[in-house]
């Protein structure tokens, strides 16, 4: 073939289309060109860091034409005459210009990389990393630097406030737990028996191999596997970037489990050409927060005494007799009742824990590798609670020739935690504990306060095995063609251990042992077209997927062993023993195939259209496939001729707009088939009935995700500032809930798929450079989001439904969903203030009674009780008055995020806000009612601060305080049955807003000079500070730590305030 | 700008008037179509104020408005005479029984102008005030009234047609001796006072209920009055003060109480009992007054007797009431043996 017109791309070297292409290109570019000295210059095109810059434009300066774009590895081949001014650019990077002499046929070329940041990073989307400038999904990116300067059990938690959008709550701070995280607010509206919202977690794709959060709730766990979190088993420091997928054109590929947004984990590539071993290291100390202020000894006693003597409604030889009979009371020099315990210092203490890093990483283009070995030793704040993670990570590239690939990872974590005796996600039995009257002695062997000691008695140990691989190749047979396969497999094994001694449990020994395996498979083959055209690139290949997860968990309970050394195997009471498979027993499978289309015109324009179709194991068989269509395009608006009169101070301009579905699939097989039970013996033979509890749903579907989206990014000043706009409307239709059948039918249930949900989100992001002179470099970044969640469709055109068949630490306080309404609210009355006087009441006109609670229970209200709002003006309090109120889904949130470098030094403040959300302090609910049950062995916690009613004249009932804002906490005798303290009054819901002073560290890099003789490369000190400080008006303890339906538990583990030291050194 | 940037522009347009549409439904209460009234006949008394909470709540949400629509007569003919609005005492403080004079008891109520039929706007309470009265409204036995009520809230409109409204004849004491459907009195008195220790002179029995007729008579005066007054077999007036032990002060919640030798008269405000609770005038349930009457004898061996005779009763008309005693088998025995 005759090189008369100029290659554009090396992919142009071959095949019938290059030829019409060629042919057209040779038209348009001889008109503009002499033949005479030309040179064939080729090169590769690298970034300071040595990276392979990828699609780099090669621009003719006299004409402003692009005569070549840079392949995957970088190269270009051009041919042009001698003397022509070049110019080689690329958004990530600065311009570089060359004047092309007779030498340099070989021209490589290195770029500075550009101080813009929004359009910089390279995303991935359908499969396929791109310039983020292409993109037409959105997506944000968090390098893993910000990961890494504070140790967490969790790199999740430092996520927080860093993406516009993802809301993430650090509200499990239990060893080896992880926080709850949802993009643009919860999407489920199921709640689970103990109270705590399914959780809706975005899929986290670590280095291809994905892993579902949402699973493995189950039994009290509240995270995934035996109560460790597999996040929590990713080291911090392998992770290289952390990608977030929001809208459904960016995450419409990924199809199935996509629903809830996608986040990639990649972790650490050789880059080096020489290797780099570094390690990183961290002392921290974790303290345990502000504990709630107990009344001790002789005053709690007085206290009790006052109560019964002076608020007593029956007479006072009642009262007396009441306190003269509860030897409790009244045996003040017993020594048994007569101690002031501190219980909470049984329960946390100040702790020191450390984690150790070592990575070794080097390598070229054709063969890289890296190596991560980690150690990670958190004793947490409550005794007897830890968690330890050892972890070793590798991952290999080879590319033997240009054409073939091959990647392998293999990720290897062994995590344990030692949770005493409580679960994990709770602290339990000990949060019962700190609940005990400090009357009681200090715990012993011989006191009754068994729960103190039994935590340093009960063997309670956790351990978690996950194993995640994968193994990428791809191979370009044809120029332009690849096929490439991506396998991964991952296995995670979860086992507890636990074992309570016989003096703990009256004399008999408690064990249970627990173990459960999880096995995931993901196969994905493509076959890929890409094709440049002068301005027009095309992008077009197809997929199949398959996947296929297991999970079975078993367990064991023995009861009454011999004695405590024997833990099992003889001897036990077989009445009480028992064994077998749990019931979240799985096996699903999801078959995926489709295609992507894409084309981009001169970066100019671009579209992306994408179409994917499902089968999996839980699609009612009437209902067949699902398909996740998805359409996508964008504008650069600063590559048009017309903008570039403003290059000046608008450096870049877009707009992306999208629209596309994906699945998740939810509930179970059973919902769709039913399921089958053992029956009757029928003729002395077994049979196997259907279970008549729920009824099959032959219609069921996965939840499918529809998003549309519009978003614009704005770059000035040479990106100095930044900003970037989205607008995201998305709908979650085939919501499963269980509705009650008519009696008439057989089934009890039915798990109908007919709910759905609307989201609207704003997400506002803004980048800026104010300082940026040398050596001072400042950055500080914003973001923020307006979320509304709303219930759009309920079953059987329901326009409300309550849910009250959970308990919450045992306050209950019913969920509705109502149609219009965010999709959680709660059913309570609506406290108005406090009855200063009796004479306040209202009373019925026509019967002349006083407002009361229930009808006919006597409970007419007086003073000091709550004013509940009469929703239907009958003067009777009951179920009629409960109303929806409260959101417990903030409705702004984000962060800010400060990065000063000043010569050798750099500060790092992280901020995170979360504004409009109402927490129900069921904590605070509970130390009132603890005063309303004087009798009672239970910790009374300070409340004078509080403004609760007390009467003018002591002894007089009938009158006291105006303006309280808490009932009279001393109505021992009535309180119980009227509840003035009940959780389920907006008495106890709070503003739940708070903003968070998340970390603030600083860095020190000892200058070269002084290391280089010990053979270092660069050296790093690091102080930080966690959990610094939250702001709120806020009442209870902490209003991050809180269930995601907006329920502060009282015994949830307490966030620790850290503090760490930390070295990095790199030879 | 050419063409095709135009083309993008109004593409984009469009994606985002599409995207920023609403296409949810609007938060609005709900009208449960498994509402319901739990009662669809009416039988109020006429002369007392009858209260109905009979809303099944269902999945209605509140607020939502009740109103009474489309009183008729069971035949179809309009039934005007429930357009009347009448003065009704009403409640505006809550009545305690302690209070010490008929004043601070009135200045706990108010006269308001209420329906006769009426209905709470927001409970669905339904109400027959005691102004409504057969000389006006068709009582039992004539097949009364059917009548309509409308529900509304944001979510919607609801009507629960044709419930029945069939009022009995005023009874203005309780216990009646009058019979329910035509208002006569069947007897001269009811027997349902509780004797306790009370012997008879001459049998030197304990006596009971039976033994002990009441007749409670509105009679000529001015009203606002209660008396009790005692008779004896031969229908002599007894003097109060033969039941020495009785707490004068506390036997009713009256005032200005004058005992003679024929009777014990208080100033009252009807009904009797005002309200229904619990007040140390009152049964237990409040329901009606009780009035106790006691006085101590030696008995047999020289034991002391307390002998009491307790009557509970509701009388709902104001007037000059006078509440009769009448032993009609022997007289109490008052001597010490």
């Amino acid at each position: 073939m005759m090189r008369t017109n100029i290659q554009i791309t090396k992919q142009h070297a071959m095949g019938m289309l290059k030829y019409l292409t060629g042919i057209i290109v040779f038209l348009l570019i001889s008109l503009i060109m002499n033949a005479q000295n030309n040179i064939s210059v080729s090169g590769v095109v690298i970034g300071p860091n040595g990276e392979l810059v990828q699609g780099a434009f090669i621009t003719n300066k006299a004409n402003n034409v692009h005569i070549a774009v840079t392949d995957d590895k970088g190269e270009f081949r051009i041919n042009v005459p001698i003397g022509t001014v070049i110019e080689i650019t690329h958004l990530q990077y600065e311009p570089y210009t060359k004047k092309i002499a007779a030498g340099d046929a070989v021209l490589n070329v290195v770029l500075k990389e550009s101080k813009g940041k929004t359009e910089q990073d390279v995303v991935v989307q359908g499969f396929r990393t791109r310039a983020k400038e292409t993109q037409t999904g959105s997506s944000a990116i968090v390098k893993g630097e910000a990961l890494q300067n504070v140790p967490v059990n969790n790199a999740v938690s430092l996520l927080q406030g860093k993406v516009a959008g993802l809301n993430i709550q650090n509200n499990m701070s239990g060893p080896g737990a992880g926080p709850t995280v949802t993009l643009n607010g919860s999407s489920s509206i199921s709640i689970t028996s103990d109270g705590f919202l399914s959780p809706t977690s975005p899929l986290f794709i670590i280095d291809g191999v994905p892993v579902d959060m949402n699973t493995k709730y189950e039994y009290g766990f509240e995270s995934g596997g035996a109560g460790i979190n597999p996040l929590s088993l990713i080291p911090p420091e392998d992770i290289d970037q952390v990608e977030v997928l929001r809208d459904a054109a960016a995450t419409s590929l990924y199809g199935s489990r996509a629903a809830y947004g996608v986040i990639l984990v990649t972790t650490k590539r050789g880059q080096s050409k020489l290797p780099i071993v570094q390690y990183s290291g961290n002392i921290f100390f974790k303290t345990p927060p502000r504990m709630r202020a107990t009344i001790g000894g002789a005053d709690e006693r007085r206290a009790r005494i006052d109560a019964i003597m002076n608020y007593d409604t029956a007479s006072n030889e009642v009262s007396k007799t009441l306190i003269n009979n509860s030897s409790f009371l009244s045996d003040s020099l017993n020594p048994y009742y007569n101690n002031s315990t501190n219980w909470q210092d049984f329960v946390v203490e100040p702790t020191l824990s450390h984690n150790h890093n070592i990575q070794v990483y080097g390598g070229t283009r054709n063969f890289n590798y890296k190596t991560n070995v980690n150690y990670y030793d958190d004793k947490n704040i409550v005794r007897n609670t830890g968690f330890k993670r050892y972890g070793l990570s590798m991952n290999a590239t080879y590319m033997p020739v240009d054409q073939f690939k091959i990647t392998m990872a293999i990720n290897g974590q062994f995590g344990s935690t030692q949770t005493g005796s409580s679960t994990g996600a709770t602290i339990g039995g000990l949060a019962g504990l700190s609940n005990l009257s400090s009357l009681l002695p200090k715990p012993s062997k011989y006191s009754d306060q068994a729960a103190a000691i039994a935590n340093g008695y009960i063997k309670s140990e956790n351990t978690s095995k996950n194993l995640l691989s994968s193994l990428d190749i791809s191979y370009e047979f044809l120029t332009g063609f690849r096929v490439s396969n991506l396998f991964a497999y991952s296995t995670a094994s979860g086992v507890k251990d636990f074992f309570t001694p016989a003096f703990l449990r009256g004399g008999s020994t408690f064990g249970y042992i627990y173990n459960d395996r999880d096995n995931n498979l993901n196969n994905r083959t493509q076959l890929g077209y890409s094709t440049v055209r002068g301005p027009h690139t095309f992008n077009i290949y197809g997929f199949n997927e398959i996947n296929s997860y297991s999970t079975k968990a078993e367990a064991v309970q023995i009861v009454q062993t011999p004695n405590d050394q024997i833990e099992g195997g003889y001897g036990y009471n077989a009445n009480l023993t028992k064994g077998g498979t749990l019931n979240n027993l799985k096996e699903e499978r999801i078959h995926g195939f489709g295609g992507f289309g894409g084309y981009n015109y001169d970066r100019r324009y671009i579209f992306d259209f994408s179409y994917r179709v499902d089968r999996t194991s839980l699609n009612g068989p009437n209902r067949g496939a699902q398909k996740s269509p998805s359409l996508s395009a964008r504008w650069n608006l600063h590559n048009e001729d017309f903008m570039r009169q403003f290059k000046g101070w608008l450096t870049t301009s877009s707009f992306k707009a999208s629209w596309g579905q994906t699945i998740k699939p939810n509930g179970s097989i059973f919902d769709v088939f039913g399921k089958y039970v053992f029956g009757q013996k029928f003729n002395n033979d077994p049979t196997y009935v259907i279970d008549f509890g729920t009824i099959p749903n032959m219609d069921f579907l996965p939840e499918a995700n529809t998003t549309t989206s519009f978003s614009t990014e704005w770059g000035f000043f040479n990106n100095r500032l930044n900003a970037e706009y989205i607008y995201m409307y998305t709908t979650i239709d085939n919501l499963t809930l269980g509705v009650s059948l008519n009696n008439t039918n057989g089934f009890t249930r039915l798990t109908t798929v007919d709910a759905s949900l609307v989201k609207r989100n704003h997400l506002i992001t803004l980048t800026a450079r104010p300082i940026d002179v040398g050596r001072i470099r400042w950055t500080v970044s914003a973001n923020g989001s307006i979320n509304r969640t709303i219930l759009a469709k309920l079953p059987d055109g329901m326009r409300e439904y309550v849910q009250s068949n959970f308990s919450d630490a045992n306050q209950a306080v019913p969920v509705v969903m109502r149609l219009g309404r965010n999709q959680f609210s709660n059913l309570m009355y609506r406290t108005e203030g406090i009855y200063a006087n009796d004479t306040d009441v209202p009373v019925n006109p026509v019967t002349g009674l006083r407002k009361q609670f229930g009808n006919g229970q006597g409970l007419y209200f007086r003073a000091g009780d709550p004013i509940w709002t009469d929703i239907n003006g009958d003067y009777i309090i009951d179920e009629k008055d409960l109303v929806p109120l409260g959101n417990p889904e903030p409705k702004y949130f984000g962060g800010i995020s400060s990065n000063l470098i000043f010569n050798d030094f750099t500060l790092n403040v992280n901020m995170q806000y979360f504004i409009g959300r109402d927490v129900i302090n069921l904590a605070s609910a509970q130390n009132f009612q603890a005063y309303t049950n004087p009798l009672s062995a239970n910790a009374m916690l300070a409340i004078n601060e509080y403004n609760y009613w007390k009467p003018l004249v002591q002894g007089d009932l009938s009158q006291g305080t105006a303006g309280a804002m808490y009932p009279n906490p001393f109505d021992f005798r009535r309180a119980g049955s009227l509840g003035s303290f009940r959780s389920n009054q907006t008495l106890f819901m709070e503003n739940g807003s708070y903003w968070k002073l998340g970390d603030v560290t600083l860095l020190y890099n000892i200058p070269r000079a002084l290391i280089a003789k010990y053979g270092m490369s660069s050296c790093r000190l690091s102080l930080s500070a966690y959990n610094l400080l939250v702001l709120t008006k806020y009442s209870g303890i902490n209003p991050e730590q809180v269930s995601a339906l907006g329920r502060d538990l009282s015994n949830g583990y307490p966030n620790a305030k850290q503090f760490s030291f930390g070295v990095n050194i790199q030879f | 700008m050419n063409n095709k940037n135009i083309l993008y522009i109004l593409g984009f347009s469009l994606i985002i008037s599409v995207g920023c549409g609403k296409y949810y439904p609007d938060e609005r209460e709900n009208i449960g179509g498994d509402s319901q009234f739990s009662q669809l006949v009416y039988e109020p008394i006429l002369g007392r104020n009858n209260y109905y909470s009979t809303f099944f709540k269902g999945t209605t949400t509140y607020p939502t408005e009740f109103f009474i629509r489309n009183v008729k007569r069971r035949n179809g003919e309009p039934a005007p005479e429930f357009e009347s609005i009448l003065p009704v005492t009403v409640w505006k403080q809550a009545y305690t029984g302690e209070e010490t004079s008929i004043a601070e008891i009135q200045a706990k109520q108010e006269v308001q102008n209420r329906p006769i039929l009426d209905i709470g706007k927001y409970s669905g309470d339904i109400i027959v005030w005691n102004t409504a009265r057969s000389s006006f409204i068709r009582a039992i036995p004539d097949s009364g009234y059917l009548f309509d009520v409308e529900i509304s809230n944001t979510g919607g409109r609801r009507f629960f047609r044709n419930m029945k409204l069939m009022p009995y004849r005023e009874r203005p004491t309780e216990p009646s001796n009058r019979d329910a459907i035509s208002g006569q009195e069947l007897n001269p008195g009811v027997f349902t006072a509780m004797l306790n220790n009370v012997k008879g002179d001459s049998t030197n029995r304990y006596l009971s209920g039976g033994d002990l007729r009441i007749s409670m008579k509105k009679v000529e005066g001015p009203s606002g009055k209660i008396t009790f007054r005692f008779l004896d077999k031969n229908g002599k007036i007894m003097n109060p003060n033969l039941f020495s032990k009785t707490d004068w002060n506390g036997l009713i919640h009256g005032f200005n109480s004058s005992i003679t030798n024929t009777g014990v008269t208080y100033d009252v405000l009807y009904p009797i009992p005002l309200v229904k609770i619990k007040t140390k005038y009152t049964t237990q349930d409040g329901n009606l007054a009780r009035v106790v009457f006691r006085y101590d004898r030696v008995g047999f061996a020289g034991a002391i007797e307390s002998a009491s005779i307790e009557f509970p009763f509701a009388i709902y008309e104001s007037g000059n009431w006078e509440i009769l005693f009448q032993f009609v088998t022997d007289n109490p025995k008052f001597t010490n043996d």
